[in-house]
């Protein structure tokens, strides 16, 4: 009796009906009967068995018989799980066919989900901002826009975050920033020029840092003390991938970017005025 | 989900701040310059911030003390506000209600007080950018001083 019903578990994990599994083992292990007799030993109805009966038949595992009354045979165990695995094949392979004409017509209606899932998070300080800054630059494919105070490219150099960004240069990207350009940070500026990165001067700009990743991420702070920067500093700087946010601050970018003025121009002010008088 | 929406008139950006400021129930932040002041006596948002006053709200602002429209501030004081001025401010421009909503800038001059003049401006209901607006203001207040002693 237990290995009559362990047999029948077995047969439903490999994905017959209990009520198939049953009457099945019920065949096999005595032989081709009528519905009658079956219905009597299985404790149902006849109606149930002819169901039950017609699902093992298009199965492959039941086969009935041609005279009259007709009479219902097991058909041997390998034959029936080979006959069950290749119905199985079959419904895959109908699955495979369905995925297919799926992803045709979602490419067709151009769904976009990842759009739909927005982050909008705040980071609190200067090393949870090194942690996203460094990667992000090596992910970056297109285009970098910044604002920035000009002592945030210094800082941007001591982390190592210039290499990113001229090896992403080297790979065919647009690196544009706008900084205040300072007699204190030709060096930097020189050093930007140098690899690639298109600079303009925007007279006496400090107050905001923000930068527009491949147009979608966004990294947006307000006034932070550049100073004082160090690992361990408490900041406010947002970071959001939400495409309405990247279009607000490119907008803004564009307009400041149409007010600046070359950086290259900028330098030979400059090194014309020579140093600030103390 | 948090809506959003990019303004681009003076005149979008004035009818938004008004709706915010009208529909407070408890708090209102904002860092504007002095320049805006006179739009916002204009279109009645000192009214507006006064019955929320008036209702138990509170209204904290930030102005930018180099501007040129700082004879407005005493206005703002008389109807319960609290203002702080700050010299100069360079940060963003922003107004923030109830912690939730908020509309900010960057790039607004003291030049741009046509109501149909281009601006970029940004609109939303997202109670983390509401929150990062917040914190901003907070360092902004904690470094500027008292309108009151200096008017």
């Amino acid at each position: 009796m237990a290995a009559s019903e362990d047999f029948v578990r077995h047969l439903i994990s490999f994905g017959l009906t209990e009520k198939e599994a049953v009457l099945y083992t019920h065949l096999l292990k005595y032989g081709p009967k009528t519905p009658s007799p079956l219905a009597k030993s299985l404790h149902t109805y006849r109606e149930d068995i002819h169901r039950t009966l017609t699902a093992l038949i298009d199965k492959g595992m039941v086969r009935p018989s041609l005279d009259s009354p007709t009479m219902y045979a097991a058909v041997d165990l390998d034959s029936a799980l080979d006959s069950a695995m290749k119905q199985h094949e079959s419904e895959l392979r109908e699955m495979e066919a369905r995925k297919r004409q799926l992803q045709e017509l979602s490419a067709q209606e151009r769904f976009r989900p990842s759009d739909e899932v927005k982050t909008f998070k705040i980071i609190k300080s200067v090393k949870e901002l090194v942690g996203i800054a460094g990667p992000l630059a090596s992910a970056t494919e297109d285009e970098i826009l910044i604002i920035s105070p000009e002592g945030v490219i210094a800082v941007a150099s001591l982390f190592g975050i210039t290499d990113e960004v001229k090896n992403f240069i080297a790979r065919g990207g647009t690196f544009k920033m706008l900084t205040n350009v300072a007699y204190s940070g030709i060096e930097f500026i020189e050093e930007a020029l140098a690899i690639g990165e298109q600079v303009r001067h925007l007279p006496g700009y400090q107050g905001i840092y923000f930068a527009v990743v491949d147009r979608r991420i966004c990294l947006h702070g307000i006034n932070i003390d550049i100073k004082h920067l160090s690992l361990s500093q408490p900041i406010a700087m947002l970071y959001t991938d939400d495409p309405t946010y990247a279009a607000y601050l490119i907008a803004t970018f564009d307009l400041l970017w149409q007010q600046g003025m070359p950086a290259e121009e900028r330098l030979v002010e400059l090194q014309a005025q020579g140093p600030p008088q103390a | 989900m948090a809506n959003e929406k990019i303004l681009e008139t003076v005149k979008d950006a004035v009818a938004v701040a008004s709706a915010l400021v009208e529909s407070a129930k408890t708090e209102v932040l904002w860092i504007l310059p002095s320049a805006v002041l006179g739009l916002g006596a204009q279109f009645g948002l000192n009214e507006m911030a006064k019955k929320l006053i008036e209702k138990g709200g509170r209204v904290r602002g930030i102005v930018d003390h180099a501007g040129s429209r700082v004879d407005l501030v005493p206005e703002h004081l008389n109807n319960g506000e609290e203002v702080r001025l700050l010299d100069p401010y360079q940060g963003t421009f922003m107004l923030v209600a109830d912690s939730r909503e908020s509309i900010s800038a960057m790039t607004v001059s003291a030049d741009q007080l046509a109501l149909d003049d281009p601006i970029v401006v940004f609109w939303t209901d997202n109670k983390v950018y509401a929150e990062f607006l917040s914190s901003t203001f907070e360092a902004a207040w904690n470094r500027a001083v008292e309108a009151k002693t200096l008017l």
